[in-house]
């Protein structure tokens, strides 16, 4: 499936719009990897996946790492005030709401909940994970653009930007949040909530040395792509082989490798994010189908209202959230880079675009599951939320399509008679 | 210098340089080489390949990359130059830059031209 995602021909198939969201997404490769999985076929057992665990890690990495390589200082120092705004609203709003609703969740129902759930996990825990996960939005921008004008243009970089910061903001959420919320869980540990701090202290500067380390190594490998490659698998390997000693999120702590790497290491580093970046929709892909491959259909009830409540969360909060962050103050002329949100049609895609849950949000339930396979229910509820959060702005995008159509056709008609 | 308009048919015939880089250094590399070769004149436009555009609007998990010019940015270089001044700096990229270094370099035959005079 990753060299198919790497052919000509899934561009191609990319070009149409609804197709464009349905594989961005990752959904066919997620709806594979189930019918694989235990819970389908089961051609994938549960040994083979457990035997994939490094595989899984460096998955893992490879996302944190591109997550992380985005964050060079001068381009985040260039980014408008209303990217960060969006990004900053994001993370207080939805680590806030889905936070709480998960939590009110796993309180209300704790005997309805998956056995997992309970034995291993306290609430808190899911929590800090399902709020990561909510936090952030789909990045991609292609199935829900239909006009050229540059109110359109500007509104499909923001949600691409803020998207982008959103990501590395959940992925520290994450690692903070469920860290402390792990060891406030573990009383019986020594040293409690206090020490969980210091291994966060501990794990993210034996991140930054690693990115050191991986920069020193860049400098020496030069331009050899063969040696880019090899002190990349280093680097993937070395951190989240780190992040599994210190049972911190892998996710995060490639991140923070790959912003170090990214801001030390210069003219060598060009080539090497490129052979990054481009790797993504073949990474997406295949880190998809592994998901799908990890998820169990057992879940109860209170899990799916679970989902049901944070897709409706979503649909309240996220056009909320992305109108008053992305709307220039004090209108068009606002000096902090907004958009004047009243030149596009009330209609349009792009306003429902925060509404699509975020990849990044797959990859932080995939990691909640490799550390502790009691969370595999928490996945399920990603994917539900998912799948569900990409049926409005496909329906308004197939709508708004239609719309453009009959009005070029009306057009035609007047024209010609 | 070298003008295009020197050129005759045969060896040293007009041909119309068309070069790829696909980064900043790369561009700086090949400059250099034209100017050691005699090539002063030359179009740079600064363009994006059909991968960076597809990635563009479609980023999965890094939707900042598209902010960062390096990641995406690639320049076109055209110059009006004879066969021997395209065949020296095609040696230039052969001899001197790494493979995954050498831009994209090509020819095609001029039947006219008209610029300015200098």
């Amino acid at each position: 499936m990753g060299l198919i995602a790497a052919s000509g021909s899934a561009r191609r198939f990319r070009r149409s719009r609804v197709l464009t969201a349905l594989l961005s997404a990752g959904w066919p490769a997620v709806a594979v990897g189930v019918l694989i999985g235990p819970a389908g076929v089961g051609a994938v057992t549960p040994e083979l996946i457990s035997n994939l665990t490094p595989v899984v890690f460096a998955g893992l990495g490879w996302i944190g790492l591109m997550i992380g390589m985005q964050l060079h200082l001068s381009v985040l120092d260039s980014l408008p005030r209303v990217v960060w705004r969006l990004g900053v609203l994001d993370l207080v709003v939805s680590a806030s709401v889905f936070g709480a609703l998960t939590f009110l969740a796993f309180t209300v129902w704790p005997d309805s909940l998956p056995g997992g759930l309970r034995s291993g996990m306290s609430a808190l825990i899911a929590a800090s994970i399902i709020s990561a996960c909510g936090v952030g939005w789909s990045m991609e921008t292609r199935s829900l653009r239909h006009s050229d004008s540059p109110e359109s243009a500007r509104l499909a970089l923001f949600v691409r930007a803020a998207g982008g910061l959103a990501a590395a903001f959940a992925l520290a959420w994450l690692g903070v949040a469920s860290k402390i919320a792990v060891r406030l869980h573990s009383e019986a540990e020594i040293g409690g909530a206090g020490s969980g701090l210091l291994l966060i202290v501990v794990a993210m500067v034996a991140s930054v040395a690693v990115g050191l380390l991986g920069g020193v190594a860049l400098r020496r490998a030069g331009k050899s792509r063969a040696d880019l490659l090899a002190v990349f698998l280093g680097v993937v390997a070395l951190s989240a082989g780190l992040a599994a000693d210190l049972r911190f999120s892998p996710l995060l702590a490639s991140m923070i490798v790959g912003a170090v790497l990214v801001n030390l290491a210069g003219e060598p580093l060009r080539s090497f994010q490129r052979f990054i970046m481009e790797a993504e929709h073949v990474v997406a892909v295949v880190f998809s189908l592994i998901a799908g491959a990890m998820l169990t259909t057992r879940i109860e009830l209170a899990a799916v209202i679970l989902a049901i409540g944070l897709v409706a969360a979503r649909l309240i909060t996220k056009p909320v959230i992305f109108r008053i962050g992305a709307g220039a103050a004090g209108g068009s002329e606002g000096g902090d880079g907004g958009v004047d949100v009243s030149a596009l049609p009330s209609n349009s895609p792009l306003f429902a675009a925060p509404i699509r849950q975020s990849p990044v949000a797959l990859a932080i339930a995939v990691s909640a599951v490799i550390v502790t396979p009691e969370a595999a229910p928490l996945l399920t509820i990603v994917v539900i939320v998912g799948v569900l959060s990409e049926a409005l702005p496909l329906v308004m995008t197939v709508r708004r399509g239609a719309e453009l159509k009959t009005g070029e056709a009306d057009a035609g008609e007047a024209s010609s008679s | 210098m070298a003008d295009i308009r020197d050129a005759g048919p045969g060896e040293d015939a007009p041909v119309l340089l068309i070069l790829v880089a696909s980064s900043s250094s790369m561009l700086d590399d090949i400059i250099t080489a034209m100017l050691d070769l005699g090539i002063s004149g030359a179009t740079v436009i600064e363009s994006k390949g059909l991968g960076a555009i597809l990635r563009d609007e479609m980023p999965i998990f890094a939707g900042l990359a598209s902010m960062i010019p390096e990641n995406t940015g690639s320049r076109v270089v055209l110059s009006a130059t004879s066969q021997t001044m395209a065949d020296g700096l095609f040696q230039f990229i052969e001899e001197e830059l790494a493979p995954s270094e050498r831009p994209i370099a090509l020819t095609a035959p001029v039947s006219r031209f008209l610029g300015p005079s200098r």
